[in-house]
């Protein structure tokens, strides 16, 4: 089984409906978002002039580039499929993709806040809470579950169930009986990464010019885990030591040598 | 976490790993400091590397002098010669104040900094990592990058070596590893994964 999520852009009247219920549901905070309404356009295109929506979320890829990146100690996880009862193990870290549904999902518990997914999603479908920081983290992850809890009780996800131009479709794309299979075999596309190939699973729908636009505008390249991200990452680990370097007047004695102020005063938090 | 968060986290580390560089003073080089440094160090899974550290501070008759001495003898002068001087110019011209010199300080000058009159060379290795930090607090990146490419990994890299090679004292072999952790680029051959 693979969920996954169909965008019909003919229906989508961008009105932010799913973006609300997501953040009402989960009690998302300002300014975090675990999904998100775009909109595109007018522009000319090579099918003509366009304008469209780009309702995004968490794509529950087939090959997660955000897992890879979990640095938190693997454990063993038993996992149980919902319809047949089965289970089996794994060794996971604090995300990882559900081998019987195919979501990705974290464990807020064992997440060390460090941004190396967030950083890692092409699609920038992930943040991190510091306001959730405990003694083990420097805040939590959070993103899309695919409303899994609801999903398991029998209910839509809550964007899809809210949708008022009923433009989110949500159903197993293993399953070639499903609404969302028959959407894919009518042509809908994933967003996937320009030079590499993730296997996104939220899907979109919809004529030929807004499509080459959605396509044009919103497709995404795989992340730049590149320097400047790994320093970040390194930087977000030694946080509370810098922080506590800063109330102890151990940070910024080094000669203030260059002009434009080196002293404390410079660093304003 | 905002990038402004991020950045003023990065510039906060450069700023850190600059005070390391200093000449050691009981004005800063204290137990606080210490203690700040070996959480550091932890945070980062070095622990057998603050342990030993640990044991030579503490096992030390006059710590701070003889992380004075081994300062000396690694940046400053040493018999039968300096091992490290921290000056980029020494690896990429030959000598002291070469064209390099006058290169990062025209890179400074570009980013709308300057010198002060009491500085050293301007490719002193504090001056460099003070400068990264005021770049990170900006949050310029791509100066941050061009900088670290262009004008700071280039010998970095060199004196990264001569200094793990010739060091007595675990604390600059540490500190020098630290500095090459945080400004190491891709073309160095860093695997994201190995995390």
């Amino acid at each position: 089984m693979q969920y996954g999520m169909i965008i019909d852009l003919e229906r989508c009247v961008g009105c932010h409906a799913c973006t609300i219920a997501c953040r009402a549901e989960w009690e998302v905070p300002v300014p975090y978002q675990r999904n998100w309404v775009k909109r595109l356009g007018p522009t000319m295109t090579d099918d003509g002039m366009a304008a469209t929506y780009y309702p995004g979320l968490c794509n529950h890829c087939d090959k997660p580039p955000c897992v890879d990146e979990c640095p938190a100690d693997k454990v063993e996880r038993t996992f149980k499929d919902a319809k047949s009862g089965k289970t089996t193990t794994m060794t996971v870290s604090a995300t990882w993709k559900d081998p019987f549904n195919g979501s990705v999902q974290v464990d807020k518990d064992r997440c060390l806040g460090c941004g190396a997914c967030a950083s890692a999603c092409p699609y920038g479908a992930r943040y991190v809470n510091p306001a959730m920081a405990d003694d083990d983290s420097y805040g939590k992850v959070d993103k899309c579950t695919f409303c899994m809890p609801r999903v398991e009780q029998g209910l839509a996800p809550a964007c899809v169930q809210t949708c008022i131009a009923d433009a989110r479709i949500f159903g197993d794309l293993d399953d070639a009986n499903s609404e969302v299979s028959k959407y894919v075999a009518k042509g809908a596309k994933g967003l996937e990464v320009s030079g590499g190939h993730i296997g996104p699973n939220a899907r979109y729908y919809g004529n030929k010019k807004d499509m080459s636009l959605l396509f044009k505008e919103s497709t995404p390249k795989l992340a730049d885990m590149g320097s400047v991200k790994r320093r970040a990452m390194l930087a977000s680990m030694v946080k509370p030591a810098m922080k506590k370097a800063k109330d102890l007047g151990v940070l910024g004695l080094a000669g203030a040598v260059l002009i434009k102020g080196i002293s404390e005063n410079n660093d304003k938090s | 976490m905002s990038p402004a968060d991020t950045s003023q986290d990065i510039s906060r580390v450069y700023r850190f790993l600059a005070q390391c560089m200093e000449y050691p003073d009981s004005e800063w080089m204290h137990d606080d400091f210490f203690n700040v440094f070996y959480n550091f160090i932890g945070t980062l899974g070095a622990t057998d590397e603050g342990v030993e550290i640990k044991r030579a501070i503490d096992g030390a008759k006059d710590a701070l002098e003889d992380l004075q001495v081994e300062y000396t003898r690694l940046f400053i002068n040493g018999v039968p010669h300096v091992i490290a001087p921290p000056f980029g110019s020494v690896y990429i011209d030959q000598s002291l104040q070469g064209t390099f010199a006058g290169n990062t300080l025209a890179f400074y000058r570009e980013k709308g900094f300057d010198m002060e009159k009491h500085a050293d060379l301007p490719d002193h290795l504090v001056h460099e990592l003070e400068f990264l930090a005021l770049l990170a607090e900006e949050q310029d990146h791509a100066g941050e990058e061009e900088f670290l490419q262009k004008l700071f990994r280039p010998w970095f890299r060199k004196f990264h070596i001569r200094v793990i090679d010739g060091a007595h004292h675990p604390f600059y072999r540490v500190v020098v590893q630290l500095i090459d952790l945080f400004t190491k680029e891709e073309k160095d051959g860093f695997q994201p994964n190995e995390a």
